[in-house]
């Protein structure tokens, strides 16, 4: 009983925070002058993949679009720090098929490693001073639900080989960390995963974003994202973004501005309903 | 004669085993499909949960739940 009344309690709690977004993602809709799409996936991963196919061919979403000034235009807003890859570029994939007029990716805070390569398949990424994009590392889901960052795991191999052609015992020792963390028959994949993600990328700016860019320019800009940078959590600002994508691929929105204070407001709330959700889920595995 | 009547009696045995297996699997199934209403119970005129994301169908929103090692 306990149990109960302190879920509804938080339950409350959830709708009230709820009952403002949907207030803020009215408004924010008013000024871009077309509908949005909110992901805050962590991780984001092929579940993902269903609930956007589900939303987007729901009746009631194409009715909403159709209220709108661009009924072909959407906003994604996204906030996440990564996951799985073939999941994001399937997402995008699936965003592009059922949008044919502009698609923008809006980020709060973060669109980091998988994320950022969701965020290259649209026409423009709107960003402000606090969003962070990322070096592109794609992820590895292990058996026990974590993941482990491809680039680590090449990183890890050098290292390897380097005491080994030492002979040096370290070597070895390096060897059975690595074995114990993740299955050594599946270490050829890492390797394979990195030029995957390096291929999506690759597709998705082509897509909209760089269309008229020239192959090789592209692939400058994917080569830069997977290994121009050594910190896999390296901030990738505004400014930087704009230097790497081009002007014209990135809006910004000044940090006083109305869309840019609703956004604000709508991220700390998710932020708020992701904790309530998860003090939720525990509360209700309580005494089971 | 004696050989196949154990043998058929031993199946038997293995049989019900399994059978209660199955039954622990739907038991433990049905305890998760549970934990997953009763928070949507509490939350449902706005959001609804599909595994670790609650979907918001009112203004189209996916959140993750968080970790609670992250909440800590």
């Amino acid at each position: 009983m306990e149990k109960i009344k302190s879920m509804q309690l938080l339950g409350n709690i959830v709708q009230q925070i709820q009952q403002r977004n949907n207030q803020l993602i009215s408004d924010f809709r008013k000024i871009r002058k077309n509908v949005s799409i909110q992901i805050l996936l962590n991780p984001i991963d092929r579940r993902g993949v269903d609930i956007v196919f589900d939303i987007i061919r729901n009746p009631q979403f194409q009715e909403e679009c159709k209220k709108f000034e661009n009924p072909n235009d959407v906003d994604v807003i996204i906030d996440s720090f990564g996951g799985d890859a073939d999941a994001a570029y399937h997402m995008a994939k699936l965003i592009d098929s059922h949008f044919s007029g502009n698609i923008k990716y809006v980020v709060p805070r973060f669109a980091k490693s998988a994320a950022t390569l969701m965020v290259c398949g649209g026409n423009k990424i709107v960003m402000g001073e606090t969003s962070e994009l990322g070096p592109l590392d794609p992820q590895i889901r292990q058996d026990d639900g974590s993941y482990i960052s491809a680039k680590a795991v090449q990183a890890t191999l050098e290292l390897i080989k380097k005491h080994l052609n030492k002979e040096d015992k370290h070597g070895l020792e390096l060897a059975t960390i690595l074995a114990s963390r993740i299955n050594p028959l599946v270490l050829g994949q890492y390797e394979s995963s990195i030029d995957i993600a390096k291929e999506y990328q690759r597709e998705l700016l082509m897509m909209r974003m760089l269309k008229s860019k020239k192959k090789t320019e592209v692939n400058k800009i994917v080569e830069r994202f997977a290994t121009g940078y050594t910190h896999h959590s390296r901030v990738i600002s505004c400014v930087e973004a704009k230097d790497i994508l081009g002007e014209e691929n990135i809006e910004i929105l000044a940090s006083n501005s109305p869309e840019w204070n609703l956004l604000w407001e709508f991220y700390l709330n998710n932020r708020n309903i992701a904790d309530l959700l998860g003090v939720l889920k525990n509360i209700d595995k309580l005494n089971q | 004669m004696k050989y196949m009547k154990k043998k058929s009696l031993s199946q038997k045995a293995e049989k019900v085993k399994k059978v209660e297996e199955i039954k622990k699997v739907v038991n433990n199934t049905q305890k998760i499909v549970g934990d997953v209403d009763n928070i949507t119970k509490v939350i449902s005129s706005t959001l609804y949960m599909r595994g670790n994301v609650a979907v918001d169908l009112q203004n189209y929103s996916l959140i993750s739940v968080s970790n609670p090692k992250d909440i800590i």
